[in-house]
């Protein structure tokens, strides 16, 4: 936890559900795989992308799946820990793969199920629902999740509920009883582990403060109420909350949930960025903010084992200075100035507890406080310009190793410059100009995360080309250095 | 900028709840990536061992399962659910004596070895090895703690494997009120 103000879960119970979490999200059948943001939301019941409306949707998601799979011989409990346990490495494409098979196996179309390019349609007599293959690895991980709450000990009667779900022709009714029965043991758990209390003191905080800064009955959220915000809270007598990268975290949260309501896509229905040639799908959209409800950082994929071995990024000098902005998407753009605080201040916060926690002479305290070590927004954007060229041609090199072996036109107009990209990329894994099959399938899965990288750097970059940065960094330099003074001045 | 009109009422309670759980699953995302000790098992993996794709006995493996008795009921279930032969409790056998025990299509019985007074042969007979033909023979005791030993292939339907009598295999199957599984 970032701030020691803030502790988020029960004593005791916290580090467990956090262990738990971590070692789903981290073992080697889901590296790579981004399903962590989407499975803590389903966790905690947040509703997101296609879960809108109804926070117990994925469990009912996963019902329909326990029976779409019986259907396909996963059979009784046997098939069921085959198809959640068995799968070796769970990506949509690999899923994708194993259902068309058994699909034919099974003749499919069959008077219950039909299996599209999308994914799996149940046919009931209350109509119809459809499991997207895009949604089924991180169905795969919350039933991993759930098989393993409260010590294992849901376990059996999970089983014996999910049984029933395939007990005879499908049944809305038996789906909809085993869902309920699912749902309100996973409320029960969530009451018991989960400190609600703290994320609510957080949310009480600040909504008041936005009411008083409305003069017309609308709430504002920009640069300078997030900051106004941290500057009075970080210095109250109780329960301050003292990191800034904390009070912009929690007004990111409220803002995606404000507009989750009427813009949020079906998480399924994430767009597809460009890999087809055949769809003339080379460029991803630039607007990002159609998916911004479902966004997670395109870095996740490079941490897939076969990923890990190709130099696409270092670590120090080409991802760590995008990490954050690939981590807050498109909310970034809308609070660039708030966005460049966090990149440039929160640092030297963090330089600052340290140095108080380690007894740091109080000279280089000082230094921390008056900020004479932050990043200059200058410096951030000529960064961040330096990445994106990297990452273009990281995509033309990409492009080039993934060419298409027809003639395409779409790719026609940019072979030369992906050629060259090429030739210049000397990096590990970019030597061969043939693929074999797993090299190829590693650099499909970075085709598909790239063009959402560059987008978002380029669009950011535009935002900052509005604001004159050295103006903006000079006035924020004693803003940040008084609060800080505030803030930790007394341990000097 | 970005301006919503102030919610009131319900609809104010339905964002705090949304806010609360989108910031809890920020927390478990987030201090997962900051927890750098972890000994936790996925499920996924306790499968391949019982699956026997882990070799048995994986130490960090048995050790969760002795301190967790709903990791091994679940094992067990995972076990149950790829076995070729499951037998329930014996008929108690005289004291000291090894009861035999009888499943649909297989029997397992004991004989000790003349030449090693040391030792035991399980002997398991197989209606058929058309089938798929058992690699393990695990036995659980009532709370699910459970001893394995790996088989040989089956010669004439017919699996003998000689074990200690001291050992820990022999010392649970000794027990009529544990269940023998064929996996």
């Amino acid at each position: 936890m970032s701030d020691g103000t803030i502790h988020l879960l029960r004593a005791g119970a916290g580090d467990s559900i956090v262990e738990q979490f971590k070692t789903i999200v981290e073992s080697e059948r889901f590296q790579g795989i981004p399903i962590a943001t989407r499975l803590s939301l389903i966790i905690t019941g947040a509703r997101s992308g296609k879960s809108q409306g109804n926070r117990d949707t994925p469990i009912y998601e996963l019902c329909h799946l326990v029976n779409a799979i019986a259907a396909l011989g996963y059979t009784g409990a046997a098939g069921r820990f085959e198809f959640f346990f068995g799968l070796k490495r769970v990506t949509t494409g690999n899923i994708q793969q194993l259902i068309n098979e058994r699909s034919r196996e099974y003749n499919w179309p069959t008077k219950e199920h039909i299996v599209s390019d999308r994914g799996i349609k149940a046919i009931t007599a209350d109509g119809d629902f459809e499991i997207w293959f895009k949604r089924m690895p991180v169905l795969i991980a919350f039933f991993e999740f759930i098989s393993g709450m409260d010590d294992v000990t849901f376990f059996a009667e999970l089983n014996d509920l999910l049984d029933q779900v395939t007990d005879g022709p499908i049944s809305t009714r038996n789906i909809k009883d085993a869902s309920n029965k699912i749902s309100s043991k996973l409320r029960l758990w969530r009451r018991a582990n989960i400190s609600w209390a703290e994320h609510e003191e957080k949310f009480d905080r600040i909504t008041p403060f936005l009411s008083q800064n409305s003069a017309d009955g609308y709430w504002t959220i920009d640069d300078d109420i997030i900051f106004d915000f941290w500057r009075q809270n970080s210095v109250l007598d109780k329960k301050s909350i003292r990191e800034y990268a904390t009070v912009f975290n929690a007004f990111v949260t409220l803002l995606r949930v404000m507009r989750s309501g009427s813009t949020a896509e079906a998480v399924s229905s994430a767009m597809p960025l460009g890999t087809d040639f055949d769809a003339g799908e080379i460029e991803a959209s630039d607007d990002m903010g159609a998916v911004a409800e479902d966004w997670s950082s395109p870095l996740e994929t490079f941490d897939h084992p076969h990923l890990k071995n190709i130099g696409f990024f270092k670590g120090e000098s080409e991802r760590a200075p995008i990490e954050q902005l690939m981590e807050y998407g498109p909310d970034a753009l809308g609070l660039s100035r708030s966005f460049m605080r966090l990149e440039s201040f929160s640092p030297v916060q963090s330089t600052i507890t340290n140095g108080i926690r380690f007894g740091t002479e109080k000279a280089l305290l000082k230094a921390a406080i008056n900020c004479e070590k932050a990043k200059s927004y200058t410096h951030i954007s000529e960064t961040l310009h330096e990445v994106l060229e990297h990452v273009e041609q990281l995509q033309l090199a990409v492009i080039f190793l993934l060419r298409p072996s027809e003639e395409n036109e779409a790719f026609k107009k940019i072979e030369e410059r992906a050629r060259k990209a090429f030739n210049n990329m000397r990096r590990k894994g970019f030597k061969d100009k043939e693929l074999n099959e797993d090299q190829r399938d590693a650099f499909l899965m970075a085709a598909d995360v790239l063009p959402s990288i560059t987008s978002q750097i380029r669009n950011f970059l535009q935002k900052l080309r509005e604001q004159n940065l050295t103006i903006t960094f000079d006035a924020d330099i004693p803003k940040f250095s008084e609060q800080f003074h505030m803030i930790y001045g007394e341990r000097l | 900028m970005t301006r919503f009109k102030a919610p009131t009422g319900d609809d104010l309670s339905t964002i705090k709840d949304q806010f609360v759980a989108n910031s809890a699953a920020q927390y478990i995302s987030s201090g997962s990536e900051n927890k750098i000790n972890n000994d936790s098992i996925p499920l996924s993996k306790i499968y391949a061992y019982a699956k026997g794709e882990i070799s048995y006995p994986d130490p960090k493996i048995e050790n969760a399962l002795r301190s967790s008795p709903g990791l091994r009921t679940a094992y067990k279930r995972m076990i149950t659910g790829t076995a070729n032969y499951t037998f329930q409790r014996a008929i108690a056998a005289s004291e000291g004596d090894l009861p035999t025990r009888k499943t649909v299509g297989a029997e397992i019985t004991f004989s000790t070895s003349s030449a090693h007074q040391d030792r035991v042969y399980i002997i398991i007979k197989l209606a058929s090895v058309i089938d798929s033909v058992p690699e393990a023979l695990m036995v659980f005791d009532t709370e699910d703690h459970s001893v394995c030993i790996d088989l040989p292939a089956p010669q004439g339907g017919i699996i003998q494997t000689l074990v200690a009598k001291n050992s820990d295999i022999i010392a649970a199957l000794k027990n009529p009120d544990t269940n023998v599984i064929l996996r």
